[in-house]
C-alpha cells in the first residue's frame, strides 16, 4: 500500500493509562483508527496515577475538536465548569488580586498596542485621568469577576469575540472519557504490569514489554506515558534529567478534594503562600485542592496543615501528597521511545500547563510521526520543539515568582534574589522599563499572558510607545470609557455560570463517573 | 550609553532621497509634533539607486497611508506578481517564483505530500515538480502572461494572487517628497561626512560636507556611507553572507530602449560569475547586476557591495537602516524589504528619553530577526542551484545558515516546513521554492497512505480546472496595465 521509502510503524504500544495515555491513544487512533496500524495501550490498575491537571489551557478545545469531541457530552462525563482564566491572590504583595485571562485587553485603538495607551493613562505624569483597572478591559476577567458566562460569538466587533475558554474538570474522568473514545477507535487496552523490558541490542531500541502474566507485548514506536518513573525512557534507556529545580524549587504537594460552598466562578484560584502557593479548581460537584510548596521552607505538616486549614468547604478525602523535582528529560524522544506527560518532565501546575504539555506531544509527534527506524531528523526536530515549549512555559512559571515584591518570607526573598535567566531578565526590564511585551508566534504563552502577570504583579511600565501620544487627551479618555462600557454592557447580557452548564445540557451525573 | 532621562526632543534622518524620504515618511506619520525630524537629503550622489519589487500589500504602504498602485499611475511602476527565476538550476531552466495564499488541503494534508504520494505509485518521486506545477495559481498566471488582483473572495483562486509594485527606488522617493507636510520637519540639503562622539559614545552631531554641524538626540542613518565611521557606544558585529553570494561588484542601469511590454515580471537570472535582477518599469528595465570582479568583467560602473547584516546597528543614540546596516542585494528586493521592516521595527522603539538602550535592544533584537528571514529566503536558489562553474559549485558546498539548514533537511526528509517567529514569506512561497529548486522529499505525511487515490484523482482534476478556468478569464498582463496606465493619464 505505501509508496514510502523506509518502513511504516505499525504497532504503536503506549506505556500507562493516566490522562498522557489515553491522550495520545485517542489522538493516535482517531489518526490512525480503521487502518493496519495496531495501537496498544498497557495499564495496570495497582498502579495508581496522578491524575495531572483539573485545569486547562484554551488549547484543550482545539484538541477535542480535531478528535470531533462533543464538547457538552465530555463537560457532562468529567464535571467541567467553565475556565476564564487564573486568579492570583497576594502574588505581587499580600492582599494582591488579578486574573491571568484567556483573552486580550482592549481593542485596536491606533497604531500601538493597546496596553500603551493605558499606560499613558495611568500614568502620574501628563495623567490624562483614571485609567481604571487593566482587567476592567478585559471581557473574560469582567465576566469571570461576575460569575458569568457565554461562548465566544461570530460577530467580528463584539467584546464576545475577543477570548476563548478552557475547563476544570476531573483529569481521571477525562481520561475514561478518552479511553471509551479511543477504544471505540480501534485501540486496544492491556491490563497488566509490566516486568521486564526488551530491546535490540544492536540499535538499543525497545522492542516489547512482558507483563507479569507473562504475556509479551511487541511494538514498532513506544509511547512512554508511564508517570515520574519514566519506565522505558529512564528505567530503560537512561536518557538523563534535566533538573530546573534552582529555577522552580517547589518540590511537594499536598491535594484535596473539598465540598463546594457557594457560587464557584468560572475561573481556577492560586494563593500565594508562605512556602509555595494553593491551588483551588472548581468541578461541577467539589473543588479540587492542592498547596504546592518547597520543603526547604516549610515543614510536610505545616504544609497540610496550611491546606486544610484554609478549605472552603468540608474536605471530601484525606490529602494526599505528591513529590516532583521541576525539569524535563534531557531528550523526550530517545531511539524509538517518546516520553509524554510526567515521563517528560514536570512543570509545576501553576498555568495549568500539565495537560497542554501533553497536548503539544502529541501534536508534535503526529506531525513528525516516524517510520520504524525513527530517523535523527525527526527525533530532533520533535526533541527540539518540546525544548522550546518546556523552556518558554518554564520561564513564564518563573515570571510569577521573581516579579514579586513579598518580603515576607524565605521563599520569596530568595527567588527576588536568585539568578534569573538572561532571557527572562530582559523580558522584566523591557516591559517595565518601556512596556515592550514578548512576543512569539509559538508558544503557549502570548502577550496577553505576559501583560496580566506584569501589570497584576505591580510591573507597570515607565515609559509608553511614542506612537501613543498622537491621540488627544480627550479621544484617548473617551476611548478607553467606551471600551469599558461596552465590555460591561456584554457581560450583563451574558448568563450566570451554573445557569449556563445547565441550559447547555453539560451538567455532571455522579453515576456516570461510574 | 549614560543614563539620561531628559525627553527626546529631535531626530536627525540623513541619505539619498531613495531611502530618506521612506523613512522620514514612516517617522512623520507614526511620531508626535514634539518630535522635531531634521531630514538631511544627500542629493550629490550619481549612483543608481535602482528598483524593487514589493507586495502591493506591504504594512508600510497603509503605514503611510499610500495606495501602492499609485505609483503606477504617478510614476513608471508596473504591477507584477512575482519573480522569474532563470538560469539558476542550469542554462535554460526558469521557475516563477510567487506570493501567494495556501492551496486547500485534503483531509488536512497538504497537496505537495498527495503529489508526492503519486509520483512514488509510479516510481518517480522527482516528478513531484511537474506533479505541482498546475496547482502553482500565481506561478501560471504570470507563464501564460496574464494578470488578476487579489480577491476577496474565499471561494475564489484569485485569493491567492498577492500583486507586487515594481518601481524605480529613486521615483518612489521623489513620488514622497512632496507628500512631506510642509513645516514638519527642518530639511537640508547636504551630505553627512563626519560625526561628533561625545561621552558614553553618543553622537552630538553630524558634520555635513559644507562643515555644518547637526545636533539631535538622536541619528537615523541610511546613508550607507557614513555608518561604516561611526564608532560610538560598541563595536559593532556583522554577519558576511559571503560565502552565499561571494559578489563583491555591484552594477546598476536602465536601459530605456528595451521594450518591457514583453517581460512585465521581475527578472533574477544566473550568471556564470554573477547573477542579475532586472525590473520592468513603464519607461524601461532597471538592471543590478551583482558579480565577483574575480569571475566577470562588467562594462561600466560598478560599486563595491559585501553581501552581510549587521546584528546590532543600533548603538547608542545612532541607528543605521537598510544598506548602512545590510547588503542584501536585490534578489526578492531584499535591501529595500529590510530598510522598511527596519523602519517598522525603529517606530515601534522610538525612545520617550534620551536613555535608549532598552529600545537599542529591542530593535536590533528584531531587525536581527528580519534580517534572518531574509537571508534564509534569499539564500535558497542561490544554495539549491544546480549550475557547473566552480563559483556555483562552492556556493552549493558552502555552510548553510543553521536556520535555513534545518529548514532544508525538514522538507527534504518529510515534506515539512519549519515555521519560525515572524515568518516574512508565506509557507507557501517557501514550499513551492523549495520543489522548484529540486527538493524532492524522501517521505510524505504517512496519513496519505490512507487517502483513496482513485476517488482523489477527479477532486484533483476539478480543482486544477478550476484554476485553468480562472486564468482564461483573465486579461492578459500587458493589457491589464495598458488599460490601468491609459486610464491614469486620462484622469491626469
Amino acid at each position: 500500500m505505501t509508496g514510502q521509502s523506509g518502513q511504516p510503524v505499525r504497532d504503536i504500544v503506549i506505556i500507562g493509562g493516566g490522562t498522557a495515555g489515553w491522550m495520545a491513544a485517542a489522538a493516535l487512533a482517531h489518526r490512525f483508527g480503521g487502518t493496519d496500524m495496531s495501537i496498544t495501550l498497557v495499564e495496570s490498575a495497582e498502579i495508581g496515577i496522578v491524575g495531572v491537571g483539573e485545569a486547562t489551557l484554551p488549547q484543550i478545545r482545539y484538541f477535542n475538536r480535531s478528535l470531533g469531541i462533543d464538547e457538552r457530552e465530555m463537560m457532562a462525563r468529567t464535571s467541567a465548569t467553565i475556565k476564564l482564566g487564573i486568579e492570583f491572590c497576594d502574588w505581587g504583595k499580600a492582599g494582591d488580586q488579578y486574573i491571568h485571562p484567556f483573552g486580550a485587553h482592549g481593542e485596536v485603538i491606533g497604531p500601538a498596542d493597546f496596553h500603551h495607551y493605558w499606560a499613558r493613562q495611568n500614568r502620574g505624569q501628563n495623567s490624562d485621568g483614571d485609567a481604571h483597572a487593566f482587567g476592567d478591559y478585559c471581557y473574560p476577567i469582567v465576566a469571570a469577576k461576575n460569575d458569568r458566562f457565554a461562548p465566544p460569538d461570530d460577530e467580528p466587533d463584539s467584546a464576545l469575540t475577543a477570548f476563548s475558554y478552557a475547563f476544570q474538570f476531573d483529569a481521571s474522568l477525562y481520561g475514561v472519557f478518552l479511553s471509551d473514545f479511543a477504544k471505540q477507535k480501534g485501540a486496544k487496552r492491556v491490563e497488566g504490569k509490566i516486568v521486564s523490558v526488551q530491546t535490540n541490542s544492536e540499535t538499543g531500541f525497545v522492542t516489547g514489554v512482558t507483563l507479569e502474566s507473562g504475556t509479551a507485548i511487541t511494538g514498532d514506536l513506544f509511547i512512554d506515558c508511564s508517570g515520574f518513573r519514566g519506565l522505558l525512557i529512564e528505567q530503560e534507556l537512561e536518557t538523563g534529567y534535566e533538573d530546573w529545580s534552582e529555577y522552580l524549587p517547589c518540590n511537594r504537594a499536598y491535594a484535596v478534594p473539598c465540598a463546594i460552598a457557594g457560587p464557584v466562578g468560572p475561573y481556577t484560584r492560586a494563593t500565594a503562600r508562605k512556602a509555595g502557593w494553593q491551588w483551588r479548581i472548581p468541578l461541577q460537584h467539589r473543588i479540587g485542592n492542592g498547596h504546592v510548596y518547597c520543603d526547604r521552607y516549610i515543614s510536610d505538616q505545616d504544609a497540610v496543615d496550611q491546606l486544610m486549614t484554609t478549605l472552603e468547604g468540608e474536605p471530601l478525602a484525606d490529602p494526599k501528597q505528591l513529590y516532583f523535582k521541576t525539569g524535563k528529560r534531557r531528550t523526550l524522544w530517545n531511539r524509538n521511545v517518546v516520553a509524554i506527560g510526567l515521563s517528560g518532565g514536570f512543570l509545576e501546575p501553576l498555568e495549568s500547563t500539565s495537560i497542554d504539555i501533553i497536548q503539544s506531544g502529541i501534536i508534535n509527534l503526529l506531525a513528525l510521526f516516524p517510520q520504524r527506524e525513527c530517523a535523527a531528523v525527526d527525533r530532533d526536530e520533535y526533541n527540539r520543539l518540546m525544548d522550546l515549549e518546556f523552556e518558554r512555559v518554564r520561564d513564564f512559571l518563573m515570571l510569577h515568582y521573581v516579579a514579586t515584591q513579598r518580603d515576607d518570607a524565605e521563599l520569596w526573598r530568595d527567588m527576588r534574589n536568585m539568578e534569573w535567566p538572561d532571557s527572562l531578565r530582559y523580558k522584566i526590564d523591557a516591559f517595565r522599563r518601556r512596556g515592550i511585551v514578548p512576543e512569539y508566534t509559538h508558544g503557549l504563552f502570548l502577550p496577553p499572558s505576559w501583560l496580566s502577570v506584569f501589570i497584576g504583579q505591580n510591573i507597570v511600565p515607565e515609559a509608553y510607545d511614542t506612537r501613543v501620544d498622537l491621540m488627544s487627551k480627550d479621544e484617548l479618555a473617551a476611548n478607553l470609557k467606551r471600551i469599558r462600557a461596552s465590555i460591561a454592557e456584554a457581560v450583563s447580557r451574558t448568563s450566570l455560570h451554573g445557569d449556563f452548564i445547565k441550559s447547555y445540557g453539560a451538567t455532571f451525573q455522579a453515576a456516570d463517573a461510574g | 550609553m549614560r543614563e539620561n532621562n531628559a525627553p527626546l526632543t529631535s531626530i536627525a534622518i540623513f541619505g539619498q532621497s531613495h531611502a530618506l524620504w521612506p523613512v522620514a515618511t514612516l517617522m512623520e506619520t507614526m511620531l508626535p509634533d514634539r518630535i522635531a525630524l531634521i531630514l538631511i537629503e544627500n542629493m550629490s550622489s550619481s549612483e543608481l539607486p535602482g528598483a524593487a519589487s514589493l507586495a502591493c500589500d506591504n504594512p508600510f504602504f497603509e503605514q503611510i497611508g499610500f495606495n501602492a498602485r499609485d505609483l503606477v499611475r504617478d510614476g513608471t511602476a508596473m504591477l507584477g506578481l512575482g519573480t522569474d527565476c532563470q538560469d539558476w538550476r542550469e542554462e535554460g531552466s526558469r521557475f516563477f517564483t510567487a506570493p501567494s495564499g495556501k492551496l486547500p488541503a485534503v483531509n488536512d494534508i497538504a497537496l505537495h505530500h498527495i503529489m508526492l504520494r503519486a509520483a512514488k505509485m509510479h516510481g518517480e518521486p522527482d516528478r513531484l515538480a511537474y506533479l505541482f506545477q498546475p496547482l502553482r495559481f500565481a506561478a501560471r498566471v504570470a507563464q501564460t502572461r496574464k494578470f488578476a488582483d487579489r480577491s476577496d473572495d474565499p471561494n475564489s483562486p484569485l485569493r491567492m494572487l498577492a500583486p507586487t509594485i515594481q518601481f524605480d527606488r529613486g521615483a518612489f522617493g521623489a513620488q514622497l517628497k512632496p507628500r512631506f507636510p510642509q513645516g514638519r520637519a527642518q530639511i537640508v540639503t547636504g551630505e553627512a561626512r563626519d560625526a561628533v562622539v561625545g561621552e558614553g559614545g553618543v553622537v552630538r552631531s553630524v558634520t555635513l560636507s559644507d562643515g555644518q554641524h547637526i545636533a539631535a538626540d538622536m541619528f537615523v542613518d541610511v546613508s550607507g556611507e557614513l555608518s561604516r565611521l561611526v564608532q560610538n557606544a560598541e563595536p559593532l558585529r556583522t554577519h558576511s553572507l559571503a560565502h552565499i553570494m561571494p559578489f563583491d561588484r555591484v552594477a546598476r542601469s536602465f536601459d530605456a530602449g528595451k521594450e518591457p511590454l514583453d517581460h512585465l515580471h521581475t527578472i533574477a537570472r544566473a550568471l556564470p560569475g554573477g547573477m542579475v535582477v532586472e525590473t520592468a518599469l513603464q519607461n524601461g528595465i532597471a538592471s543590478e547586476l551583482l558579480f565577483s570582479a574575480e569571475a566577470a568583467d562588467a562594462d561600466g560602473a560598478s560599486s563595491s557591495f559585501a553581501p552581510g547584516f549587521c546584528e546590532n546597528p543600533w548603538t547608542g543614540n545612532y541607528v543605521r537602516l537598510g544598506g548602512a546596516a545590510a547588503q542584501l542585494g536585490p534578489y526578492q528586493s531584499a535591501d529595500m524589504m529590510l530598510l522598511l521592516e527596519q523602519a517598522g521595527h525603529l517606530v515601534r522603539a522610538i525612545p520617550a528619553t534620551r536613555s535608549m538602550d532598552i529600545e537599542a535592544t529591542e530593535f536590533n533584537r528584531n531587525q536581527l530577526g528580519s534580517a534572518r528571514q531574509l537571508r534564509d529566503f534569499l539564500a535558497l536558489p542561490f544554495v539549491l542551484n544546480g549550475r557547473d562553474e566552480p563559483l556555483w559549485a562552492d556556493i552549493r558546498d558552502a555552510d548553510r545558515p543553521a536556520q535555513l539548514r534545518l529548514r532544508l533537511s525538514q522538507f527534504a526528509s518529510r515534506g515539512r516546513f519549519v515555521e519560525f517567529d515572524h515568518e516574512l514569506f508565506d509557507e507557501q512561497s517557501w514550499i513551492e521554492m523549495m520543489i522548484g529548486f529540486g527538493v524532492t522529499p524522501d517521505r510524505y505525511d504517512p496519513s496519505t497512505d490512507y487517502l483513496d487515490m482513485k476517488r482523489l484523482a477527479p477532486l484533483l482534476k476539478q480543482m486544477v480546472g478550476g484554476l485553468t478556468q480562472a486564468i482564461e478569464a483573465m486579461p492578459r498582463h500587458g493589457d491589464y496595465m495598458h488599460d490601468m496606465i491609459t486610464a491614469a493619464r486620462q484622469v491626469k
